[in-house]
């Protein structure tokens, strides 16, 4: 029993580490539900939203102690007080009472948000309870230690349980044990935040051992971190190891639980390097000015494009697809060389029929754009129009063709009501921009192919993409910048006699579009913008046309499709 | 007095933790360590064990008014690697999760009773015991009805389905197999 007792007995640092850990999940808690509030209505007041009751599947709550069950109108003065006592956790000002109502309400809301909980909500749940010990102020002072000693202790080994059933079903499965279970979960969408498809093709070795070190850490975490002097090892290590899981799989909160966690292993000699890395350098202010630098230039670094970093992933990534095609395949997707282009996954491969072509209604969204753009060359070409002609907008500025083709006028589509404004003229994509290359060239009555087969659709308000439909100057000729195109086939006469290299902003990647209906996603050019990628990411066909330095010829391809 | 106090404190944490123990091992719940451990001390840690799931899937929605599955996760994903710490990857958790229990739902319905190959929804009666099952199918067509707008007579609620590419040591891709099931 006395050995038994010896694990409980009280020691120097566990105040400083109960204040540290109280500290640390407070501020999750308080991150956690802040986070949610911009979905509050789906997770906890949509007219839709259940209430559980018990034998449902996934946490039960006994009914007698779920008072959401019975006044779901409680449900905000609930959040607000979970808000509360998290910030009282964090100011140190906790007791046994705050603790409690910590973990109830986060308990009964959660219970309600069943559909965005994962394992990190779930240990929250677990050593919130626990933690309520770590106020137990009652009786002799020798009991309180040890009690508050016991919740610790219950939150440490809580933490090891999780690691050793982490593994020990790890080592059940198949896939683990054969080293390729990351391939299949880096396949589930939600859990994408960075290509390890490409990664794992690149380099073959990296598959087998990202999986078993995953399993070898989890089983170092759960039997290390008990040994004095040797856990920073283990601490360090699964910090890692989450904070790899947040980047490629963009498991965050889950994540940073398990990283607040650790806070409750630390020990003397832990905390006392803590300490004195803290006065060594958090302190000093220009060290600390140093490191904000060291940060913020590798994170430029690793970010700009062009960067060898990039160019690495972009390489890897259009291998990656050209690789992946199939034999029978007519349209290739094609990414040039830009930083964004680890975007693109595999699943958004797929390939459109001939036959669907000549069926179907294409909708080219901004596609348009660059036919405008092209429309507008040929007429340059014939002497009807050019690109240095002027305009002048209603508030006396002008801006010229060549800046317009260039989304370089300065007008911004988010504030279309004051788009004549011009602002700088650095690139700023809008459709404000082509629709007045529409508009202008629908005044000099040029012959405008486009107004044959080019109708911009009435979609109804609520269409996302079309919110911007309230723009009135400018939405009569909209379609020059967004359209459906009726027949694909004239798609070709407009594309045949001009060589997609000589378009001006395509070969500065500059007027680039993209559109997306249901499953498929058609973009020329470049892709720069982030919602084209996206688009391209959820997309289940995606056709690109692109022209540049490729090896492929692609605009042959697609006209010989066409 | 104290330690005598302390040894049985100590023993009920031995307790409590023998239990839990014995409910994370074994397989087969046993009732008696359910009835103290779920209500409270509910947990699973078989993160993506013994073998994580093969195939993704997510919630679509067709207007009848328009052609093609809108997915409403488009772009969650790329705006959660720019802002991972706001509320993106648990959007994404939620059109996952209702996507994933209606699947469920649909595959145990399809085995244990008559709702098989009938639609979801005219099987919600029979989903008075199946809360999550009918919270998602709700969840799900106020996503629905909020993407269509009122213009649109019909809405149809679909799953769609991706199922992993199998391993294999050359890395060489066969076709995804993808498909949508409609719901209703």
């Amino acid at each position: 029993m006395n050995t038994i007792l010896k694990f409980f007995k009280n020691s120097q640092d566990d105040e400083v580490i109960i204040r540290l850990f109280t500290f640390l999940t407070g501020s999750w808690v308080l991150l956690n539900f802040i986070s949610q509030l911009p979905i509050y209505f789906s997770l906890w007041e949509s007219v839709d939203s259940l209430i559980l009751e018990r034998g449902s599947h996934g946490i039960q709550l006994p009914m007698v102690l779920d008072i959401l069950t019975y006044f779901p109108s409680m449900t905000p003065f609930v959040f607000i007080g979970t808000i509360t006592c998290a910030v009282l956790l964090i100011a140190g000002r906790s007791n046994i009472l705050i603790r409690f109502l910590i973990w109830y309400f986060v308990w009964i809301l959660d219970a309600k948000a069943w559909t965005v909980l994962d394992g990190g909500n779930n240990l929250i749940h677990l050593t919130l309870f626990y933690s309520i010990l770590l106020d137990y102020r009652y009786g002799s002072l020798e009991i309180q230690q040890f009690i508050r000693k016991i919740g610790l202790r219950a939150i440490q080994l809580q933490v090891v349980m999780v690691y050793l059933c982490a593994f020990h079903s790890k080592v059940g499965g198949d896939l683990w044990i054969n080293g390729t279970a990351l391939y299949y979960i880096a396949q589930v969408d939600k859990f994408q935040s960075l290509n390890l498809l490409a990664l794992f093709k690149a380099v073959p070795f990296s598959l087998p051992f990202l999986v078993y070190s995953t399993m070898i850490i989890q089983l170092l975490i759960a039997t290390t971190l008990w040994i004095k002097n040797f856990r920073l090892l283990p601490i360090l290590l699964g910090t890692l190891v989450h904070l790899g899981i947040a980047s490629t799989m963009g498991l965050v909160s889950f994540s940073l639980v398990m990283i607040v966690h650790y806070s409750a292993f630390l020990g003397s000699s832990e905390l006392s390097i803590v300490k004195r890395l803290y006065i060594r350098y958090a302190r000093n202010l220009v060290s600390l000015l140093f490191i904000f630098i060291i940060v913020g230039f590798g994170t430029k670094l690793t970010s700009a494009k062009g960067s060898a970093y990039s160019h690495f992933l972009s390489k890897m990534n259009v291998d990656f697809i050209m690789e992946n095609l199939n034999e029978d395949s007519r349209i290739f997707i094609y990414h040039s060389s830009t930083n964004e282009s680890e975007i693109i996954r595999k699943h958004s491969i797929s390939i459109l029929k001939e036959k669907d072509l000549n069926q179907l209604e294409l909708e080219l969204g901004s596609i348009t754009k660059l036919i405008t753009a092209i429309e507008f060359l040929k007429m340059e070409k014939k002497g009807i129009l050019h690109r240095s002609d002027l305009i002048t907008l209603p508030d006396g500025k002008t801006v010229s063709m060549n800046e317009l083709l260039f989304h370089s006028s300065g007008i911004h589509d988010n504030e279309f009501r004051s788009y004549l404004t011009v602002k700088d003229k650095n690139f700023q994509y809008s459709n404000a921009n082509y629709s007045l290359v529409g508009k202008y060239i629908k005044e000099k009555k040029v012959k405008y192919q486009l107004d044959e087969y080019v109708y911009y659709p009435n979609f109804p308000a609520s269409s996302a993409l079309i919110k911007n439909t309230k723009r009135p100057l400018v939405e009569e000729f909209n379609k020059a910048a967004w359209g459906i195109i009726t027949s694909p086939l004239k798609l070709k006469e407009i594309l045949q006699d001009i060589n997609l290299n000589n378009i001006p902003c395509l070969t500065k990647g500059k007027c680039w579009g993209g559109y997306r209906s249901g499953k498929r996603f058609i973009t020329i050019g470049k892709l720069t913008s982030g919602t084209t990628l996206a688009s391209v990411d959820e997309a289940g066909e995606v056709i690109i046309l692109s022209s540049n330095d490729f090896s492929i010829n692609l605009e042959k391809i697609f006209l010989s499709l066409l | 007095m104290i330690n005598f106090k302390k040894s049985a404190i100590a023993l009920l944490f031995i307790c409590h933790f023998s239990i839990l123990t014995v409910y994370l091992i074994n397989p087969e719940k046993i009732d008696v360590i359910n009835l103290y451990v779920e209500p409270i001390f509910r947990q699973n840690w078989h993160m993506f064990a013994p073998n994580p799931l093969t195939f993704s899937s997510r919630l679509v929605v067709k207007c009848s008014d328009k052609d093609g599955w809108i997915d409403p996760t488009m772009g969650l994903l790329e705006k959660h690697s720019r802002l991972p710490l706001v509320h993106y990857q648990k959007s994404i958790f939620l059109f996952n999760s209702i996507s994933q229990t209606l699947l469920d739902s649909r595959t145990t319905f399809k085995n244990e009773t008559h709702c098989g190959n009938v639609s979801l929804k005219h099987c919600e009666k029979s989903f008075k015991d199946w809360i999550r099952p009918k919270d998602a199918f709700l969840k799900a067509t106020h996503i629905g009805k909020q993407i269509c707008g009122t213009t649109s007579l019909k809405i149809h609620l679909g799953v769609y389905i991706e199922h992993a590419k199998a391993y294999s040591t050359s890395l060489k891709i066969q076709n995804k197999g993808a498909e949508i099931l409609e719901l209703n």
